[in-house]
């Protein structure tokens, strides 16, 4: 809780002296600066959030307490999906209060709710790496790394679709096709919580379709892959 | 934690793998053909701000916004000929970019060898004039850059005094360390504007009050005004 509030606020002191600095669009620049913030302060959070309770649940072995119980796998993972969404969501919604004092409500709400589909996408992500790679720092990484490379896949896919000179090696054609490759598999996320929704306002309505299929086909396929490394750990030895 | 076989994994498990893999393939499938809209560039911030912004790294800025820049005609979606940019701008990030670091080659290579090679001559004019004030500003640095300028004036533009203008620009003060090449590309240049007797003029002039040294290139302009004395009078 202490480290949401310092994030709050210093989101709001770089935002506020930023916009101190400009010369002409004040609310603007604030407003862009503030989102941009805590968007990618949200992801690690909620992310560290979720790896580091998960993590110790294993440690300590709590989680083989309950599944010697009557609780399936599956639903101990719908639980905690369910319990980590509703505090994504709690996340979404506090940035869309703060962001509320410089942008109109409209474009505010339209950017919590794509931000916490953006968080529905990291929550399954967590999730999943937890299973996969077992220890804090790996599978922290490892979902920062997607993260990243999500967020600017559309732009890498396009950049190595259309090279400034022609291709030539071996080394460059591999790398395009990787890049294709990965854009078939990873979320568009440069779709989602979009800055200038908040500056310039929405556009385009039909995108909001476009992120809610978007985060539920791959929070599907994330649960899917979680749930299959889930059923294969053999929690009591 | 060990693992357990694979056929202790439920199917409906399996099931969810597969039908979240196939709705995502198909799914990048559908928005693969995405709404594009081309944007035109916006105005650019000052320096300070990419100053702040790159965590007072200029460099690094100006790394960044090289290759930004230099991919902005493909935007999601969508690839603008470089010839629908809005060229004033397109000078501006340049000229940002050279202020935040201006031992940054890449802004007038750019000019040059991207900006500089479309089929609109008003905007590789602008180009051109972009370079000419760079070079106003620092010879020593962009000699090369006027150069380049003075090719693409006379094969592109097919603008001869344009091209002299920034040949004799080269020879009269972009010093003596550039190469003779670079000096000697207003003789090429008047002789294909069938100046002969002002090149005839020059050459003489050049050998007579010995300010070139290199014997290389006296014997080119002495070969040279010999082929032209031998030349018949049109």
């Amino acid at each position: 809780m202490w480290l949401l509030f310092m994030v709050i606020l210093t989101g709001f002191l770089l935002s506020q002296f930023a916009a101190d600095l400009a010369i002409t669009e004040h609310r603007n620049i604030q407003l862009s600066l503030l989102a941009a913030f805590l968007r990618v302060s949200g992801v690690l959070m909620i992310s560290l959030l979720i790896v580091s309770s998960l993590i110790r649940e294993i440690n300590d072995k709590s989680i083989d307490i309950v599944l010697s119980t009557s609780v399936s796998r599956g639903v101990y993972f719908v639980a905690k999906l369910a319990a980590y969404l509703l505090v994504a969501f709690g996340f979404a919604a506090l940035f869309g209060v703060c962001l509320s004092f410089y942008g109109d409500s409209l474009s505010v709400i339209a950017w919590s709710l794509s931000y916490f589909a953006e968080l529905v996408i990291v929550t399954s992500l967590s999730i999943a790496m937890v299973f996969t790679f077992k220890q804090t720092p790996t599978a922290l990484m490892a979902v920062l790394i997607f993260y990243a490379v999500s967020r600017n896949i559309g732009s890498m896919s396009l950049i190595a679709s259309h090279p400034v000179f022609e291709q030539v090696g071996i080394a460059q054609h591999f790398m395009s096709g990787f890049v294709a490759f990965l854009s078939w598999l990873l979320p568009d996320l440069d779709r989602f919580s979009d800055t200038a929704w908040l500056v310039y306002g929405v556009q385009d309505g039909s995108v909001f379709i476009t992120i809610l299929f978007q985060s539920v086909i791959y929070a599907l396929l994330l649960s899917g892959v979680a749930l299959f490394d889930f059923h294969r750990k053999n929690f009591n030895t | 934690m060990n693992q357990r076989p694979v056929a202790h994994i439920p199917r409906y498990v399996i099931a969810l793998l597969v039908l979240g893999l196939g709705l995502q393939l198909a799914w990048h499938q559908v928005m693969r053909v995405n709404q594009a809209t081309a944007r035109q560039l916006d105005i650019p911030l000052s320096p300070t701000y990419y100053r702040i912004l790159s965590l007072n790294d200029p460099i690094l800025a100006a790394r960044g916004l090289d290759l930004w820049l230099q991919s902005f005609d493909t935007q999601a979606g969508i690839s603008i000929p470089f010839n629908r940019l809005n060229y004033d701008r397109v000078v501006l990030w340049l000229e940002r970019i050279l202020a935040l670091d201006d031992g940054d080659n890449y802004p007038m290579l750019a000019a040059g060898n991207i900006y500089a090679r479309v089929n609109d001559n008003q905007r590789v004019k602008k180009m051109l004039d972009f370079i000419e004030q760079r070079f106003d500003k620092d010879p020593g640095r962009n000699w090369r850059w006027l150069a380049d300028a003075a090719i693409i004036a006379k094969h592109k533009l097919q603008d001869l005094p344009l091209a002299l203008k920034y040949a004799n620009k080269l020879s009269s003060q972009a010093g003596q360390n550039i190469p003779y090449w670079a000096k000697d590309l207003r003789l090429i240049i008047l002789e294909d504007m069938g100046e002969v007797e002002t090149l005839k003029t020059l050459i003489g002039g050049l050998l007579a009050h010995g300010e070139i040294s290199d014997p290389y290139e006296i014997r080119f302009l002495e070969h040279r005004l010999e082929q032209l004395n031998a030349k018949p009078e049109p």
